[in-house]
């Protein structure tokens, strides 16, 4: 089959889902599209809208408790229907809060159990949380992504045969996933999913449990697909094979999106060896002195 | 013997020409643990400042007010806002034996601005007269976390102030309002007259830069009549849990379209009129919220009006200088909102050039994805542009996916490794009369700042 020449976005709930940065998900999902002769579009779906528009990409965003309260509220409605395109080859990337309304279970900072769609097999728990985990992310893509298909990473020669993700993570909640379940990247520096297991994410290939589409969920902000231009190629890519065959998108100059991200990579690495140095206990002297300096 | 080594960390800070203010409170705080409640008990009134943009600016206004007829107040406008730069500001006005100076007549007042995080330490020791909540931004994300969990901190920490202490607050701004409610200190408002004129200000309007927020109470989502920055303007809850009252200090541009710096002030605490320190509806806030302190603390708008007059905004926030014959102006960005404030300013400014210094050191915020948020393609359009910082590339690869950029583009982009370079190579790109706007983050605009200084064309930074 012809891959299709549309792709289509719909962006959950922005209007209450727009945790710093996230729009910059789907400016990357749309220049790189286009720039492959795809015909983009985005429809966004507000709290309270009806209807769920047919999608090829579909992405949500990360919020505040409150927020995703209301977006559970949202999915009751409009879950069956993201489901169905889901499980009929439309790509999903659920970034945060989005990733973990998306999972298995997820208790809220209240103690709230949020009802959920299961389409990441997580199981989130914010409760008696003392500590975010904030920071920097440095993390393996799961190797499965990078040979997807024809292996839209093909694309970037010099991320073989070992790729990386960058990303900021910032988030309350820690989750676990299913026994056997696929992570989306394996945290080298940072936190991922619980600071505990190293895994960062949660990756379903097209096919897996019987539903069409390539689903990612993710903590890392920044945003992500920009400076990760391979992981929106390879959501691109899943996407407009709508559950097919995946083939090899075109090569883009995308000698800028690889400098950022390595400067991502040098900075982390830098200020993971610096702290190393920095006994436990000078912390608290020398912490408020690098704030005050800005170093 | 505390009391004196702490005094003494002061003034070898002083000579070491230590620029971040804070340290000697640091050591002071270590070695006299009790130095500022101490300190603090010998002030006659203090004003604190908190919120996310406008506190230096606000702070400095204040100061400007109390000083009428008393000495200048005790202050840290240099923004060390922490308790242990507080701390310090206090210990530069006191005598080895631990009494603040009272050298001369008029009463000890303070005005301190202080961190989101910093309130709830330091609140029970000062014991302020007036707190004044400029706004609360979504901002520094990493460091506070969400705006909800800074508005729960603060109605924590205004739970044991002391009573009689004055809650002004901005009435346009919801996450405030929901946090007045929950307290039960007296409260004067202030806000905007009617809808902002220099702006779109529809229901919607302002994109991604307004954040969402939520009744506190049944957590459905705000709705508005009109917006002016970001998430402020006429909210109201659609269950009628909490809406904007009609502020008791209102403020509006003297012009109908919004491009003078003329403002009046009306409510029902009496008329003025007053000049603001900037080309925008930020600044219009800054003198509300200053004016309605002065209301706080007994004095009139029109005296407010008058102590203001002439006050010259602290350093690097919309300041202007010259340099080489170039006309240079200085605003500092540290998250969506003050960027999109930027870039709306920027329409009056007639720029040639402008440079943007993003750095993610933890003063910054090490996350710098509000760039993202912001829409800055009238900022660049046509205009040669200086990134510099250490995140530039990241702003180099915002500026290659903006969609407006993609069609009116910046004259060029150039991307500059070091502050003193790319100051030198916006200036070489700035034809001599011409104006570059500087908009960097803290630590980037402190260091530009400093070479400025460097170079002999600039007023020093305040300490």
């Amino acid at each position: 089959m012809e891959p299709s020449r549309r792709l289509r976005i719909v962006h959950l709930f922005p209007d209450v889902l727009r945790f710093y940065g996230d729009g910059g998900n789907v400016r990357s999902l749309v220049n790189r599209a286009e720039a492959r002769g795809f015909e983009a579009s985005v429809t966004p779906v507000d709290v309270g809208t009806d209807r769920f528009p047919t999608a090829d990409l579909i992405f949500i965003g990360g919020g505040q408790d409150r927020e995703q309260v209301t977006v559970a509220r949202e999915l009751e409605r409009l879950g069956s229907s993201l489901l169905d395109q889901v499980t009929d080859g439309a790509a999903l990337l659920a970034v945060c809060g989005g990733y973990q309304n998306l999972g298995t279970t997820y208790r809220t900072s209240l103690g709230v159990d949020l009802a959920c769609l299961g389409l990441f097999p997580i199981a989130t728990d914010a409760t008696g949380v003392e500590r975010r985990l904030v920071g920097h992310v440095l993390a393996r893509l799961d190797p499965a992504l990078a040979t997807m298909g024809a292996g839209p990473l093909a694309n970037s020669p010099t991320m073989l045969p070992d790729p990386t993700v960058i990303g900021f993570e910032n988030h309350g909640g820690r989750t676990v996933l299913a026994p056997g379940a696929r992570s989306f990247a394996t945290v080298e520096l940072g936190h991922g999913n619980n600071g505990l297991d190293a895994t960062e994410g949660a990756l379903l290939l097209p096919g897996d449990g019987g539903i069409g589409g390539l689903r990612i969920g993710t903590y890392l902000h920044g945003p992500l697909l920009p400076r990760n231009p391979h992981v929106a190629d390879a959501l691109i890519a899943a996407a407009v094979a709508r559950g097919g065959p995946v083939a090899t998108l075109r090569p883009l100059d995308d000698e800028l999106e690889w400098a950022a991200h390595r400067v991502g990579v040098e900075r982390m690495r830098r200020i993971v060896r610096e702290d190393r140095r920095i006994p436990q206990w000078a912390h608290r002297i020398v912490d408020p002195v690098r704030a005050l300096i800005g170093y | 013997m505390g009391i004196g080594a702490a005094r003494m960390a002061v003034n070898l800070a002083a000579l070491a020409k230590h620029r971040g203010t804070a340290l000697p409170g640091l050591v002071g705080g270590c070695i006299w643990p009790d130095a500022l409640a101490h300190l603090a008990g010998q002030l006659d009134s203090t004003v604190l400042v908190i919120g996310t943009n406008g506190k230096t600016t606000t702070a400095g206004l204040i100061s400007d007010i109390v000083l009428a007829g008393d000495r200048a107040p005790i202050a840290n406008r240099s923004g060390a806002n922490m308790r242990q730069g507080i701390l310090a500001s206090l210990l530069r006005e006191a005598d080895l034996h631990g009494r603040l100076r009272r050298d001369g007549p008029g009463r000890r007042q303070a005005v301190f601005e202080v961190d989101e995080l910093a309130l709830e330490q330091i609140l029970p020791d000062l014991g302020p007269a007036v707190i004044v909540a400029t706004n609360l931004f979504r901002d520094q994300v990493d460091r506070y976390g969400e705006a909800d969990a800074v508005v729960d901190r603060w109605t924590a920490a205004l739970a044991i102030a002391k009573t009689g202490t004055v809650l002004v607050y901005c009435a346009d701004d919801p996450r405030l309002a929901m946090l007045a409610s929950g307290t039960g200190s007296p409260t004067i408002t202030f806000g905007l007259a009617g809808p902002p004129m220099d702006r779109d200000h529809g229901p919607d309007a302002g994109g991604t830069v307004g954040d969402p927020v939520a009744c506190r109470t049944c957590g459905r989502q705000l709705e508005y009549a009109w917006r002016s920055i970001g998430h402020l303007g006429r909210f109201a809850c659609p269950e009628g849990h909490v809406s904007r009252t009609e502020p008791d200090i209102t403020v509006e541009s003297a012009e109908p379209a919004g491009r003078s710096r003329g403002i009046r002030i009306g409510g029902r605490f009496g008329e003025g009129s007053a000049r603001s320190l900037d080309d925008g509806l930020t600044g219009a806030y800054n003198v509300a919220a200053a004016l309605a302190v002065g209301v706080a603390l007994g004095q009139t708008i029109g005296q407010g009006c008058e102590a203001i007059e002439g006050s010259t905004g602290p350093f690097g926030r919309l300041e202007s200088l010259q340099i080489d014959g170039r006309h240079m102006v200085l605003a500092l960005i540290k998250n969506t909102v003050s960027l999109a404030e930027t870039v709306q300013m920027s329409s009056m400014w007639a720029a040639d050039v402008v440079l943007l210094g993003l750095n993610d050191a933890p003063a910054d915020g090490r996350d710098i994805s509000w760039i993202w948020d912001a829409p800055i393609a009238s900022l660049l359009a046509g205009r040669a542009v200086v990134l510099t910082g250490s995140r530039s590339t990241d702003l180099r690869l915002r500026l290659k996916y903006d969609r407006d950029l993609a069609t009116s583009p910046p004259r060029s982009i150039e991307q500059a490794e070091t502050l003193v370079t790319a100051l030198d190579l916006a200036l070489a790109l700035t034809p001599p009369g011409g104006t570059m706007v500087v908009a960097a983050t803290y630590t980037a605009m402190m260091g530009l700042r400093a070479i400025v200084e460097r170079r002999g064309d600039a007023s020093p930074v305040p300490r």
